[in-house]
């Protein structure tokens, strides 16, 4: 009797999709122009599988709730930021021109993905409980990721190595400090004034002090 | 002693001659709307700190402050909307002591200091007293972080005007620059703070120290 029953002739089966990697990067695509649109609110699973045209199954299976979307969406962009970061600052340079280069990528990237950005940082991240969870994971991982790059430049320049848990409260102090300027930077009205070289000489300067004075 | 006593005895008074309740809001129908406003964010205050955000009910919120569920729905159509009005609350003392903080102070060194302080104490307090009320889960945090929007544009705009007309003023900033570096500060300051409990332990003061320092050597003119 099943045998007999038609298969649905529009789609491919879930499993082809799945083995051939093209589900997540459809998925993928849909909820980042739905989050972009309407925030975390708008990126229910349904939504998301009728704007990537894929039944709700489907991403179901990949994605049982909308904050495993997310979690997908920031990690991709955090391995881009995270390559950008490999290519402008590889070992063995100095603090000077490793904040120079770390803090333009950063500026870049947030600029490149502008709306993202403001949502998940700005406005909407504070207000959405999942969104503030994903991003308290994704500043340990950046925290951790800092340290690996300057520790090195940072004790080559005379500075004594400080214990693991300062050096961490150090790395956090720092991120919100490039967050917090760049943010203003986005959405105050009395600094767009300042140019993108601007704000990446302001940030260049103030966190080299504050990691090598 | 002699108290708790006449407190049992009311009491029991009360069980063996059982009057009929007020019906909720009958007496006191024509209290202003802000009076009761305080009423339910007294109680829901303390019952979300007992219980956390999935804990309380309107009906048992309604019920604790006194009045009707009709009339508490007018005035926070959801839980959630009393929820964040007592954050909003939290974040309304918090900016106040900042503000002031900010205000007492002259030095630069001595603001940075004080800010840093009342972010810290503040995590540090909420952590003991409200550990279930400002779980991760409930969103308290993210509430907050809302709330604290208006607190922050405030703080920005005092901070940049002083250092603005401090004599540590780095030469050639336009006001616009300063206003990005206030801001950059303050967000050190409550960024530090709020990842501190997060992270392996640090006491208190100690914690003040580093950021406090690390925010000055930021600020540090440069060359």
């Amino acid at each position: 009797v099943t045998a007999s029953l038609p298969t649905a002739p529009d789609a491919p089966s879930p499993s082809d999709l799945e083995l051939s990697g093209a589900v997540p990067a459809a998925i993928l695509d849909a909820a980042r122009a739905l989050f972009i649109e309407g925030g975390y609110e708008a990126m229910s699973i349904a939504a998301v599988a009728d704007a990537a045209g894929l039944s709700r199954q489907v991403v179901y299976r990949r994605f049982p709730h909308p904050r495993a979307l997310l979690e997908c969406l920031v990690d991709r962009d955090v391995e881009d930021l995270v390559d950008r970061l490999r290519l402008a600052a590889p070992v063995g340079r100095d603090v000077n021109s490793l904040v120079g280069a770390s803090v333009a990528v950063f500026v870049d990237f947030v600029l490149d993905h502008r709306r993202e950005y403001l949502l998940l940082f700005g406005r909407a991240g504070r207000a959405e409980p999942e969104v503030a969870a994903i991003l308290g994971d994704l500043r340990t991982r950046l925290a951790d990721l800092y340290i690996a790059i300057f520790g090195p430049a940072i004790l080559a320049a005379g500075v004594p190595w400080p214990s693991p848990a300062q050096a961490r409260l150090v790395a956090y102090a720092v991120m919100a400090l490039c967050e917090g300027v760049v943010l203003a930077w986005l959405e105050d009205p009395v600094t767009v004034a300042v140019s993108r070289e601007g704000v990446i000489d302001l940030l260049q300067a103030m966190v080299v002090r504050a990691l090598v004075s | 002693m002699h108290e708790p006593a006449g407190l049992a005895d009311d009491r029991e008074v009360r069980v063996a001659m059982p009057r009929p309740a007020p019906r909720p809001g009958r007496t006191r129908r024509n209290l202003p709307a802000d009076v009761w406003r305080d009423r339910i964010l007294q109680v829901a205050r303390v019952l979300f700190a007992e219980e956390g955000f999935d804990g309380p009910g309107m009906e048992e919120i309604a019920k604790l402050a006194g009045l009707s569920r009709a009339r508490l729905y007018k005035l926070f159509p959801t839980r959630r909307d009393v929820f964040n009005a007592v954050i909003a609350e939290d974040a309304q003392r918090l900016g106040g002591e900042l503000l002031l903080a900010l205000a007492q102070e002259r030095t630069t060194r001595d603001k940075v200091r004080a800010m840093v302080r009342v972010f810290f104490t503040y995590v540090e307090n909420r952590h003991e007293r409200n550990r279930v009320f400002y779980a991760t889960s409930s969103g308290a945090d993210a509430a907050l972080g809302e709330s604290l929007r208006v607190v922050r544009t405030a703080l920005a705009e005092s901070f940049a005007q002083h250092l603005s007309q401090s004599p540590e003023r780095p030469a050639g900033l336009s006001t616009a620059e300063v206003r990005l570096i206030a801001n950059g500060v303050i967000a050190l300051a409550e960024g530090a703070a709020a990842s501190w409990l997060s992270g392996p332990h640090i006491d208190r003061d100690r914690s003040v120290d580093i950021v406090t320092d690390t925010a000055l050597r930021a600020l540090q003119p440069a060359g």
